[in-house]
C-alpha cells in the first residue's frame, strides 16, 4: 500500500498545482466580489448554478476529477493516442470549419446540445502529445531538414485550420512549439529572424518612417563598417547585408502598410 | 547530448523570463505611473456629492429683501420600498393617470435603480403640496417630500432687472471655458442682475466624499471627511433701486408701452427702471418656468424685451438741451441768443414746422427751451456742425458734434450692470458720407437739432444725459448695484469712477438749466410741476416710423420726457416714454413727475391722488396687440400659484 502511494505522488510537479490551485481561486474570488449582492442566499446559489462564480466553482470541481483521472491513466496511453488524438482533434478542426457557429465574429465554435466548446483549445494538447512523441521517438533525427519540416507540419497545420476560421489570436499560439524545437536543435539563426521580424513590424507601425529609414541606415553603415574586413575577403556578404538592408525598406515601406488596411480587420489593428 | 542542450535551455527560459518582465512592466504602468484606472476605481467606490450652498439676497436700497430664496418640495421615490399604496389616491392628488405613475416608476428604477431615490414629482405646486403632507403617511415609506431651493421674488417687481436662473443647457457644458465650474443640471443666472453677479451669487459648492457600496448607495463618509469641504453661502447684493418706487413706476406703465428709467445723479444708482409692460418675476421659478417662460416670450406686448436698455428711440425735443450745451460750448450762441422764429424754419429747402409763430418766443435761449423752439433748435445745430473753426461739416464739424454725442454716453453701451444693453445711434461725418455717397450738408442733417432724423437713444441714455445736466458736467456709469456682501470682487470699481464730460463750462449749465426748470414753471411741461420743488424738465414729442404690412408708415409719437428735480442739487433724474400714445406734455411728464414726487416726498400728495388714478387707468397700447396678449391672465395667475407652499 505504502509503495503504491509513494510511485503515485511520485511525479507530481507540487509547485505548479499550487500555482493552479491559487489563480483558479483567485479567479473564483474576483468573480465572486464583482457579482455578490448583499442579500444573496450563497449556499442555494451554489447548490443552483444561477450565477457566474457558481458555475465557475462547478467547472473547477469538474476539472479536478478529470485531472485525476489523467494522474490515474497510465502514461504510455498517451504516447500511444497521441497520433490518433491529433487525428481526431484535426478531424474536429475540419468539422468545425463546415458545422460551425459564429460566436463574436470566429466561426470556431462547435455547439453539441446546450454544450458549445472551441476544438481549437482541445488540439492545442492534441498537437503538444503529438509534436512530443514525434521528437522523442527514436527515428527522429532532429539535425535532418526532413524532421524539422514535419515537426514544423504537425504545428502548422492546426494553426492554419484555426486562422481559416478567422480565430487569429488561438492560431498564434501554435508558433510557441518553435521554442520547444528550437531546444530540440532547430538553428538558433530562426528565433533571431523571427525575433527581429517581430521588432521589424512593430517598429514599422510605431516609428515614423523617415526616422525608421534613418536607423537603417546607420545600422547598415555601422554592419559594413565593423565587418570590413571579412567583406574584403568575400565579397558576396556585402550583397548579403544590402539586400537584407533593402528588404527592410521595402518591408516598412510597403508590405506593412499594405497588410494593415487591407488584409487585418479593425479589431486587430486597434489590439496592436 | 545534456551538454549541447544546456545553452539552449537557457535561452529558453530567458526568453520566459523576458515576457514576464514585459508583462510586469506594463501593469506597473497601468496600476501605478497611469490615473485612469485608479480614477476609474475610484468613481466606483466614492461618491462625489456636491452641497450646493443658498444663493445670494438682493436687497433694495431700504434693506428690503427683493429676491430672496424660497422652499419647494420634490416628491422622489424609492421604487424597491413602494409597498401597497394606494396608487389611485395618489395619482389623484397629482392629477396623472396609473399609465404615467407605471411610466414613471420605471423611468426611475432604469435611471437610479430600485433601491436609490429619484424624483418622482419636481417642485409641487403649493395646493399639491398641502394635500399630500396631509396624507404622506399612506405613501411612505417609498415616496418622501425633499425640500429644494427655489428663487422667489416677494414684490413681484422688476422681473427685467433681476433676472432668473434656470438649469444650464448642453451647449453652455461643452463651452469648458465660461462654464467649467458647472455639472449637467445646475442652475445659473440666465438675465439681469442673476446673470451679471453670478460670479457673486452663486457663493462656493462644497463636496462631499460618501464611499458607496456595491449598489451604490452611500454607506457614510469616505476618510472620515478628510477631503470633504463646507459650503459657502452666495453673498448678497446691495441695490440703489428703490423696490417702491419700483412697484409705482411698473404700475403707471400698465396699459402702456414704454419704459421709465430713474438714477440718482449723484451717485449713478438706479432708483427705478420699468419697461413696460412688465411680468411678475414668480412666473420664472420653480416649476412654472418653461411653460411661462414660452408664453411670455410669444406674447404680443414683448415683455421680456427690456425696453428700458434694449428698446431705442428718436428723444425728440428732450434732445434739445444737449443741443443748446454743445452750442454754447463751442461758442457759436450765448445765452442771449435769439432766434426770429415766424412759425417754421426756412433755412432749409423743406420748412420744419415750429408750435408757435408769436413773435419773441425764442427771444434768447431759455425763452426758446421753454417754449421748445423747433427752428431755434434747427439753426444752433447748423451754426454748431458748419461752425468755420473746425472748417466746415465735412472737414470737422459732424465728428465733432458726433463727439460731443459720444461724450454724452451716447451712441454706445454706457455699461448698466445688466446684460444685453443697446447701443443706439449717432450718426456722424462717415454715416452720412456712405448714406448719401458724399453730397450732403447740414441741411441733410438738420433733424438731429430737433432729436429726430437719424438719432436714437435707449431710455437709459436719456435717463444719464439728464444726470449729466444736473450734476453741471458729470456722472457715474448707471449701475444696480451699490455694495456687495464682504466684496473682493472688482466688479463695482468702475461704478465708483466719476466721469466728466468734455470740459463745458458752468454758464453754459446754468443756461440750459435754467431753460429747464422755466419748462415745468411755465413752459410745456407745466403738469411736472411739484410743490414745493424745483423741477427741470423738457418734453418731447417723437416721430417715428415703422413697417406696416411691407411699407414704411408714419405711427403714433412716442410721447417723452426727460427731468431732474431738485434742480439746485438734483436727486433724481428720469427718464419717461411712452410708446405710440402721443404729446409727451400729457402722457409721459406725469408718469415722470408722479415717480420723483414718490421719490422725493415718499408719497404721492392727496391733490394729485386723481392724476395718479387716471394715469394708471389710461391706455396707449394698440388695442389688437392688447387683445391678443395673455399677459395680464399670466400675471394674474402668478399671484395665486406664488411658490408659498
Amino acid at each position: 500500500m505504502n509503495r503504491s502511494q509513494a510511485k503515485l505522488t511520485q511525479g507530481i510537479d507540487w509547485p505548479i498545482v499550487g500555482l493552479y490551485l491559487a489563480l483558479v481561486i483567485i479567479g473564483i474570488m474576483s468573480i465572486f466580489a464583482a457579482e455578490y449582492r448583499g442579500d444573496d442566499n450563497v449556499w442555494q446559489d451554489i447548490l443552483h448554478p444561477s450565477k457566474n462564480y457558481s458555475r465557475q466553482l462547478i467547472w473547477f470541481g469538474v476539472s479536478i476529477v478529470l485531472a485525476a483521472v489523467i494522474w490515474l491513466t497510465d502514461s504510455k496511453f498517451f504516447t500511444a493516442t497521441a497520433n490518433l488524438m491529433y487525428a481526431g482533434g484535426l478531424l474536429l478542426l475540419l468539422l468545425v470549419l463546415g458545422i460551425g457557429k459564429d460566436v463574436k465574429g470566429s466561426h470556431s465554435w462547435l455547439v453539441i446540445g446546450g454544450f458549445q466548446f472551441q476544438p481549437a483549445e482541445l488540439t492545442k494538447l492534441c498537437t503538444n502529445l503529438a509534436l512530443a512523441k514525434y521528437l522523442s521517438s527514436q527515428e527522429t533525427d532532429f539535425t535532418k531538414l526532413r524532421s524539422r519540416l514535419i515537426a514544423a507540419a504537425l504545428a502548422l497545420i492546426p494553426a492554419g485550420i484555426i486562422i481559416l476560421q478567422d480565430e487569429t489570436g488561438l492560431a498564434l499560439v501554435y508558433f510557441s512549439f518553435f521554442l520547444v524545437m528550437f531546444r530540440e536543435g532547430l538553428p538558433g539563426v530562426l528565433l533571431v529572424i523571427a525575433f527581429s521580424g517581430i521588432v521589424l513590424v512593430l517598429s514599422a507601425l510605431l516609428v515614423d518612417r523617415t526616422i525608421l529609414f534613418i536607423i537603417f541606415t546607420v545600422i547598415t553603415a555601422l554592419v559594413i563598417y565593423f565587418m570590413r574586413r571579412e567583406i574584403k575577403r568575400k565579397r558576396s556578404k556585402l550583397a548579403l547585408i544590402l539586400g537584407v538592408y533593402a528588404f527592410c525598406g521595402l518591408f516598412v515601406m510597403f508590405i506593412v502598410p499594405f497588410v494593415f488596411t487591407k488584409v487585418l480587420k479593425d479589431y486587430q489593428v486597434s489590439r496592436i | 547530448m545534456s551538454v549541447f542542450n544546456q545553452p539552449r535551455k537557457r535561452v529558453i527560459q530567458m526568453i520566459i523570463l523576458g515576457m514576464v518582465i514585459l508583462i510586469i512592466t506594463r501593469l506597473f504602468f497601468l496600476q501605478v505611473v497611469e490615473k485612469k484606472y485608479a480614477k476609474l476605481a475610484d468613481a466606483n467606490a466614492v461618491l462625489r456629492k456636491v452641497i450646493y450652498p443658498s444663493r445670494g439676497i438682493i436687497y433694495d436700497r431700504q434693506n428690503r429683501s427683493i429676491l430672496g430664496n424660497d422652499v419647494l418640495y420634490d416628491l422622489v421615490v424609492t421604487p424597491a420600498s413602494v409597498k401597497s399604496i394606494d396608487t389611485g389616491y395618489l395619482c389623484n392628488i397629482l392629477k396623472i393617470d396609473k399609465e404615467e405613475f407605471r411610466k414613471r416608476i420605471v423611468t426611475a428604477i432604469i435611471k437610479n435603480g430600485r433601491v436609490r431615490q429619484s424624483v418622482f414629482a419636481p417642485l409641487l405646486a403649493p395646493e399639491v403640496f398641502g394635500q399630500l403632507q396631509e396624507s404622506m403617511y399612506l405613501f411612505q415609506p417609498g415616496f418622501e417630500l425633499v425640500p429644494r431651493q427655489i428663487r422667489s421674488y416677494p414684490y413681484s417687481a422688476a422681473a427685467n432687472i433681476l433676472g432668473y436662473i434656470a438649469e444650464i443647457s448642453p451647449a453652455m457644458l461643452k463651452d469648458t471655458g465660461t462654464y467649467a465650474s458647472y455639472n449637467s443640471g445646475d442652475y445659473l443666472g440666465f438675465t439681469g442682475l442673476e446673470k451679471t453677479y453670478e460670479t457673486v451669487l452663486m457663493g462656493q459648492r462644497g463636496i462631499q466624499y460618501l464611499v458607496k457600496d456595491n449598489l451604490n448607495r452611500p454607506q457614510g463618509a469616505y476618510e472620515n471627511g478628510e477631503f470633504d469641504s463646507a459650503a459657502v453661502a452666495g453673498r448678497n447684493l446691495r441695490l440703489s433701486l428703490d423696490i417702491e418706487l419700483q412697484v409705482l413706476g411698473e404700475k403707471l406703465m400698465k396699459g402702456k408701452s414704454g419704459s421709465i428709467v430713474a438714477i440718482d445723479p449723484q451717485t449713478g444708482g438706479i432708483l427705478a427702471m420699468v419697461s413696460g409692460p412688465s411680468f411678475d418675476p414668480n412666473l420664472l421659478t420653480g416649476s412654472y418656468r418653461s411653460a411661462n417662460f414660452s408664453k411670455l416670450y410669444t406674447d404680443t406686448t414683448k415683455p421680456l424685451f427690456n425696453r428700458a436698455i434694449q428698446a431705442t428711440y428718436p428723444p425728440g425735443s428732450t434732445f434739445k438741451p444737449m443741443i443748446a450745451l454743445v452750442g454754447l460750448d463751442e461758442g457759436v450762441i450765448t445765452p442771449s441768443f435769439g432766434y426770429p422764429c415766424g412759425g417754421a424754419y426756412y433755412g432749409c429747402s423743406r420748412p420744419i414746422k415750429c408750435e408757435h409763430h408769436d413773435a419773441g418766443h425764442a427771444a434768447n435761449l431759455r425763452l426758446a427751451l421753454s417754449h421748445s423752439c423747433n427752428s431755434y433748435f434747427s439753426h444752433v445745430y447748423r451754426l454748431s456742425v458748419d461752425a468755420g473753426k473746425f472748417g466746415g461739416i465735412k472737414v470737422g464739424g459732424m465728428q465733432k458734434w458726433a463727439d460731443y454725442m459720444n461724450n454724452f454716453g451716447f451712441g454706445h453701451k454706457i455699461g448698466v450692470d445688466i446684460p444685453s444693453e443697446g447701443r443706439g445711434l449717432v450718426p456722424d461725418k462717415k454715416y452720412y458720407d456712405a448714406r448719401y455717397k458724399g453730397s450732403w450738408n447740414s441741411c441733410t442733417s438738420v433733424f438731429l437739432g430737433i432729436g429726430q432724423g437719424e438719432l436714437l437713444l435707449t431710455p437709459l441714455q436719456m435717463a444719464n444725459a439728464m444726470c449729466i445736466v444736473a450734476n453741471r458736467g458729470s456722472y457715474y456709469i448707471p449701475h444696480f448695484v451699490s455694495s456687495i456682501d464682504n466684496d473682493n470682487t472688482h466688479l463695482l470699481d468702475k461704478y465708483k469712477q466719476k466721469h466728466d464730460v468734455a470740459h463745458i463750462s458752468d454758464t453754459a449749465y446754468s443756461a440750459v438749466i435754467h431753460g429747464m426748470t422755466d419748462v415745468v414753471e411755465s413752459g410745456t411741461g407745466r403738469i411736472a410741476q411739484i410743490e414745493g420743488i424745483t423741477v427741470g424738465g423738457k418734453t418731447g414729442t417723437a416721430e417715428n416710423y415703422g413697417i406696416v404690412n411691407g411699407v414704411r408708415t408714419k405711427l403714433k409719437n412716442h410721447a417723452v420726457f426727460v427731468a431732474f428735480a431738485p434742480a439746485e442739487k438734483a436727486r433724481i433724474a428720469i427718464a419717461v416714454i411712452v410708446e405710440n400714445s402721443g404729446f409727451g406734455a400729457k402722457y409721459a411728464a406725469p408718469i415722470a413727475s408722479l415717480m420723483m414726487e414718490k421719490y422725493l416726498k415718499d408719497s404721492i400728495s392727496t391733490k394729485r391722488q386723481p392724476l395718479l388714478k387716471s394715469v394708471m387707468e389710461t391706455v396707449t397700447i394698440d388695442q389688437a396687440m392688447l387683445a391678443k396678449s395673455h399677459l395680464d391672465s399670466l400675471n394674474q395667475n402668478a399671484v395665486i400659484k406664488k411658490n408659498k407652499p
